[in-house]
């Protein structure tokens, strides 16, 4: 471990999540004396070239192998398209960097295991880039639920999807070849880490998609965890959904506002008010040693930079990580089994005659 | 004709043009080629093994070059009337240039006007003096491909569809929804007025008929569901859906509604007229008041933008309730235009020409939007 100066870093694929977060994200960090940003690697120039006019320190390549022959950096942050990450990962990992890599870890479990190897073997961290975990919202809803604060959970809704306006560099995010799926593996990462995360494993699923043919724009699963609560997860590419998370307990229920990072709605069963709350810090005065609220908490893009701040502080040793690559993988099993065992969405309104077409579609 | 032609669609990532390549798909009727504007539009279309391609469609080259192997161009593009009149215009020079034998090019009814004469049917006048920019342009681009289409490069079919119902509507589906629940939905004439509805399903099986039909070449189609439907009809239906009575729906008199519009108006440039006349003053320099000399631009302009935003605005204000208290929802002027039309359109030609017989009938039509307002449940805010 790295236990002093600043540490380096190379960001590997400079599509749009690394010009619209991660940049950003590394320009606040290299401002903070934590981390430089040694390197860009992109197999389009271009695309290195537009990160680079943020981070113009970096050097800019085209191919891995040669950064690493180069470098050898603290972190090596891969955001190429998920079915690179293992590899990717891998060949960082054998260099002897730490490896935070943006969600979904992988297409599949299998490559989930071969990363979580290459990370053992190498002696380095594996962290997964489920950032929504680093929003105080998210992390509220997960101290309320452990301190069973609201009783048992009974079930839950979890709506999320919007009209797909993800700035798409490539036609990769609607190939199966290359994406591994549609909104399942997309956003939904996001949605099942939380899932999973708040409310444990699943013991049943039933998973349904609109994929005819080619990737899954809306998906439908419904659930039963091992606590015993019920649901629905919803998620769309293509409907502007609630974006909603809410969580019936037997005392009360709470909900999450998607990318909302400061509030929560909650309220308690049989009372006619509910409540949308403002997260702050919490302080202790230091005269009458009573707790009270303290400043703001992190906005939007602040907490993707904590992500960051997270694995830089694991790296140091003083503090653990918050999403490894052993915590990730359980996401992707549970996506690796909706599609294995996806039925056809009910679409009643198509005509039976395109029902028929689609189920041949679906299941060819 | 080879068994199944290669299609192009110009804006597939739309609402009509995303559903003709669903519907050509599902009935393996034709090699679907969506062209869209960005990758990001793929999300709908990605859910089948398509040919997707990206092009501008006001880019003459970008898309010939992407209409190449096409027998059949269906030109689906929404915009202001920059996009209409240049998608119109490039989309026949690049389908001439690219070899495509026949463009289907989807216009609307508006260009009979909002509210038709008695009488009007397909070879009517087109009405080039309208109120909204989106029918003089679609009027002008009518036009326009007239004259293109005389070289003889390509056959042109126009269909002229009115109020386009179904899944993924965002005007006549989501946004009635929507404004159904957010008490922003009115009616006009207890909603009597004639809607000329399609259901969307009809709209592309139409489309298909006018790429296919050989003596459908150079002919203009109107095209509805062929029934009698009132706006309280649709509104019902979409407010069964989402759990509103239709009973509680506001409706205006037509004719209470444009002369309480005109008024609002005169009163809107009377105050205009009053803030116009300040701006001038405020805008000159002091000690000069009175004079024009040592005007400031830049401030006059500032100063004068409200003003012509407010004689822009189409909209009436909210209208208070007689007992003074919630307000009433704001009319749009379009929107009430539609709702006061009094005439049903006829389809014989499309019937007669094309052998166009709608399938889905409005009854069936609401019956599927239902269901996928229900499955989209959160479109509204959420209802269920």
């Amino acid at each position: 471990m790295k236990s002093t100066g600043r540490l380096s870093a190379a960001l590997i694929g400079c599509g749009a999540v690394s010009q619209i977060l991660y940049a950003p994200a590394l320009l606040k960090l290299e401002r903070e004396g934590l981390m430089d940003t040694v390197a860009l690697v992109d197999t389009s120039a271009e695309q290195a070239a537009n990160i680079g006019v943020m981070l113009p320190k970096a050097r800019q390549y085209q191919d891995v192998q040669k950064m690493l022959v180069e470098h050898k950096p603290d972190l090596a942050i891969i955001a190429a398209p998920h079915r690179f990450h293992a590899d990717l990962a891998a060949v960082c990992l054998e260099r002897g960097s730490h490896v935070l890599c943006e969600k979904p870890m992988a297409a599949t479990t299998a490559d989930c295991d071969r990363m979580v190897k290459a990370a053992d073997e190498a002696g380095c961290l594996l962290a997964v880039g489920h950032f929504r975990r680093f929003f105080p919202a998210t992390k509220m809803v997960k101290n309320i639920l452990d301190a069973n604060l609201l009783g048992e959970i009974r079930s839950f809704r979890f709506l999320d999807g919007e009209n797909y306006s993800w700035p798409a560099q490539t036609a990769s995010p609607f190939k199966r070849a290359e994406a591994g799926g549609g909104v399942l593996i997309d956003i939904g990462a996001h949605a099942i880490d939380l899932l999973l995360w708040w409310l444990g494993d699943a013991a049943s699923i039933h998973y349904a998609d609109d994929a005819m043919g080619g990737v899954e724009s809306n998906c439908r699963i419904r659930l039963r965890m091992d606590n015993g609560a019920q649901g629905i997860v919803q998620l769309s590419r293509d409907c502007p959904l609630p974006n909603r998370y809410v969580i019936e307990c037997e005392k009360g229920w709470l909900a999450y506002r998607c990318d909302v990072v400061d509030r929560i709605e909650w309220g308690l069963c049989g009372s006619d008010y509910g409540l949308n709350s403002e997260i702050r810090m919490a302080a202790v005065s230091t005269r009458t040693s009573m707790h009270k609220l303290g400043v703001s908490v992190h906005g939007y893009y602040d907490c993707f930079a904590d992500q960051l701040r997270n694995v830089a502080a694991a790296i140091r040793g003083t503090d653990a990580l918050s999403v490894p690559g052993t915590e990730a993988r359980k996401t992707v099993a549970f996506i690796e089994q909706c599609y294995q065992t996806r039925a056809l969405l009910e679409m009643p309104w198509l005509d039976a005659f395109e029902m028929e077409h689609a189920q041949e579609l679906a299941y060819a | 004709m080879p068994e199944k032609p290669i299609v192009g669609i110009i804006g597939a990532g739309g609402f009509i043009g995303g559903r003709l390549a669903e519907w050509l798909t599902l009935r393996d009727l034709a090699d679907v080629r969506p062209i869209i504007r960005s990758f990001k539009s793929m999300a709908r279309l990605a859910r089948f093994d398509l040919d997707c391609r990206v092009a501008d469609a006001t880019d003459q080259i970008a898309l010939q070059k992407q209409l190449q192997g096409c027998e059949i161009l269906f030109h689906c593009v929404v915009g202001g009337r920059d996009t209409i009149l240049k998608s119109a215009k490039v989309a026949y020079l690049a389908a001439a240039g690219a070899g495509v034998r026949r463009m289907v090019y989807l216009s609307s009814a508006v260009v009979h006007g909002p509210n038709p004469e008695p009488g009007t049917n397909d070879d009517s006048e087109l009405v080039a003096r309208q109120p909204f920019s989106y029918n003089v342009s679609k009027v002008m681009a009518e036009q326009m491909l007239r004259r293109l289409r005389t070289d003889g490069k390509v056959e042109v079919v126009t269909l002229r569809p009115s109020i386009v119902f179904g899944p993924y509507s965002q005007l006549f589906t989501v946004q009635v929804a929507s404004d159904l629940l957010n008490g922003n939905a009115y009616l006009v004439d207890n909603g009597m007025g004639i809607c000329n509805s399609v259901y969307v399903d009809n709209l592309v099986q139409a489309m298909w008929l006018a790429a296919v039909v050989e003596q459908a070449a150079n002919q203009d189609f109107i095209v509805t569901d062929g029934t009698r439907v009132t706006w309280r009809d649709l509104y019902s239906s979409v407010a069964e859906a989402v759990g509103v009575d239709p009973e509680c729906i506001p409706t205006f008199e037509e004719t209470s509604l444009w002369k309480q519009y005109r008024e609002q108006r005169l009163a809107k440039l009377r105050s205009a007229g009053k803030r116009f006349g300040w701006a001038v003053r405020e805008s000159l320099p002091p000690g000069f008041a009175g004079t024009v000399r040592g005007m400031l631009p830049s401030r006059l302009g500032s100063a004068i933008k409200p003003w012509w935003s407010s004689l822009q605005n189409p909209s009436i204000e909210a209208l208070p309730t007689p007992d003074g208290k919630s307000p009433l929802p704001i009319i749009d002027r379009e929107i009430a235009s539609w709702q006061s039309c009094r005439y049903r359109l006829p389809i014989e030609k499309a019937r007669h020409l094309l052998g166009y017989e709608p399938q889905v009938t409005f009854t069936e039509g609401c019956r599927r939007t239902e269901e996928w307002l229900r499955f989209a449940s959160g479109i509204c805010g959420g209802w269920s």
